[in-house]
């Protein structure tokens, strides 16, 4: 008799929406505000729900019963995966440990502007601009956008005439 | 005594960052969907095939800069953040003036008031939009992709159509380039319709960038912003530079 009513009730509960709640914190006990809080399936690999912490690191989750993994992170702090079975309710909380201060500097396309204008002189970066083939400086000026040079042979630019130094 | 000093420890204030995060950004428009301007249909003033020649040039070039990108900055601290345009001075040409749309976009985020503030002009007119924040309703797609050195995950928006961003959690701050944030990591590139935008610069400065909430321009509402922009867009008869030439841009 008990075994049946156990299995009436256990199949609505794997349907049920529950709420997780906490505080992301540093190891001294400080909150840390806007945390990223992510909620994976147990393997780690899909994504089931995430949020950001409030200004005081709190954060609220939604998740089915199962186990789950969060991923804590926070700019300046070690990342944070864990483990953790989730059958009702509950107040979930962690504390992440300082990371050892690295300056990145990520370039992912490091991609220099073609040109810098400037009030009356603009800087023209030759590299991206010319191929090699140019045999004289008039081969370069009629490569670079916004010069022209008329037929006879004056150089202008947006119709401003040009002198060369 | 123990208690007095733990208990002090709990009332202290959240901990705030001591690093920048900085993102250079380049929006690009594609060059296949800009507006087709024939110089020819131009109304105003009759144009010699030389001045002709070299507005269409203008309108070119503008093309050909919108094609290679502009550079922006993204700077985000203690729960603000600040996109605006990399400062480049431009020259204005002594016959006409170049005609530029929203150059001087700034937008700001305040993450704890979920605000945000977009200073804006057209045609040398500022305006100041103070908006809620929004949702995007992501949804997050389960597949990976390289972006430069960062693993991103490509998310789409179900609320604004043609909205799709790729983020990584590598760099856990939950913003991105101009109104775009809410993913739990940085967005590193996005598109919408014509307009892409890429991060080609990541930095985390080890210092505290100040931040400042935009304050020019006249106060409108986004509606009240979109009314005024379609006006200003299309033939305005009160231009009174009769040398001007009066242009019908079409808004990307």
């Amino acid at each position: 008799m008990k075994k049946i009513l156990f299995l009436l009730i256990f199949p609505y509960l794997a349907f049920s929406q529950i709420e997780i709640n906490g505080t992301i914190k540093d190891e001294e006990n400080r909150p840390l505000a806007f945390a990223n809080v992510e909620l994976y399936d147990e393997n780690g690999k899909n994504l089931i729900s995430y949020t950001i912490c409030n200004e005081f690191g709190q954060y609220k989750l939604n998740s089915t019963p199962g186990i789950r993994t969060f991923r804590i992170s926070f700019i300046g702090y070690e990342n944070l995966e864990e483990k953790k079975q989730i059958s009702s309710e509950q107040t979930v909380s962690f504390n992440l440990k300082s990371a050892p201060q690295v300056i990145e500097n990520v370039n992912i396309t490091a991609k220099a502007l073609d040109l810098i204008i400037h009030e009356d002189t603009t800087d023209y970066n030759l590299d991206n601009l010319t191929n090699g083939s140019e045999e004289n400086l008039n081969d370069i000026l009629k490569k670079l956008p916004g010069i022209n040079i008329d037929q006879n042979g004056k150089i202008n630019s947006n119709g401003k005439k040009l002198t060369i130094y | 005594m123990k208690k007095k000093i733990t208990i002090l420890l709990c009332i202290l204030v959240s901990l705030c960052q001591a690093q920048t995060l900085k993102v250079s950004y380049l929006e690009k428009i594609n060059l296949a969907d800009s507006p087709k301007i024939d110089v020819s249909q131009i109304q105003g003033a009759e144009m010699s095939p030389g001045l002709e020649a070299m507005v269409q040039k203008m309108i070119e070039e503008q093309n050909k800069k919108n094609s290679e990108g502009k550079e922006y900055e993204l700077y985000s601290v203690n729960g603000e953040s600040i996109y605006q345009k990399t400062e480049v001075k431009e020259v204005e040409n002594e016959a006409i003036t170049t005609i530029t749309l929203n150059e001087k976009d700034i937008f700001y985020r305040n993450f704890k008031d979920k605000q945000i503030t977009n200073q804006t002009s057209i045609l040398s007119k500022t305006f100041l939009i103070n908006e809620d924040e929004k949702s995007f309703d992501w949804q997050i797609s389960d597949q990976t992709e390289m972006i430069g050195t960062y693993k991103c995950k490509k998310a789409t928006s179900l609320s604004e159509e043609g909205l799709v961003a790729w983020f990584t959690n590598e760099v856990p701050i939950s913003t991105g380039p101009r109104q775009y944030y809410g993913l739990p990591g940085l967005i590193v590139k996005l598109t919408l319709g014509t307009l892409t935008i890429e991060a080609i610069d990541v930095k985390i400065m080890d210092e505290i960038v100040a931040i400042e909430k935009p304050t020019k321009g006249k106060n409108v509402s986004r509606k009240k912003y979109n009314e005024i922009r379609d006006e200003k867009l299309n033939l305005n008869d009160n231009n009174n530079n009769n040398e001007g030439i009066r242009v019908k841009m079409i808004e990307i």
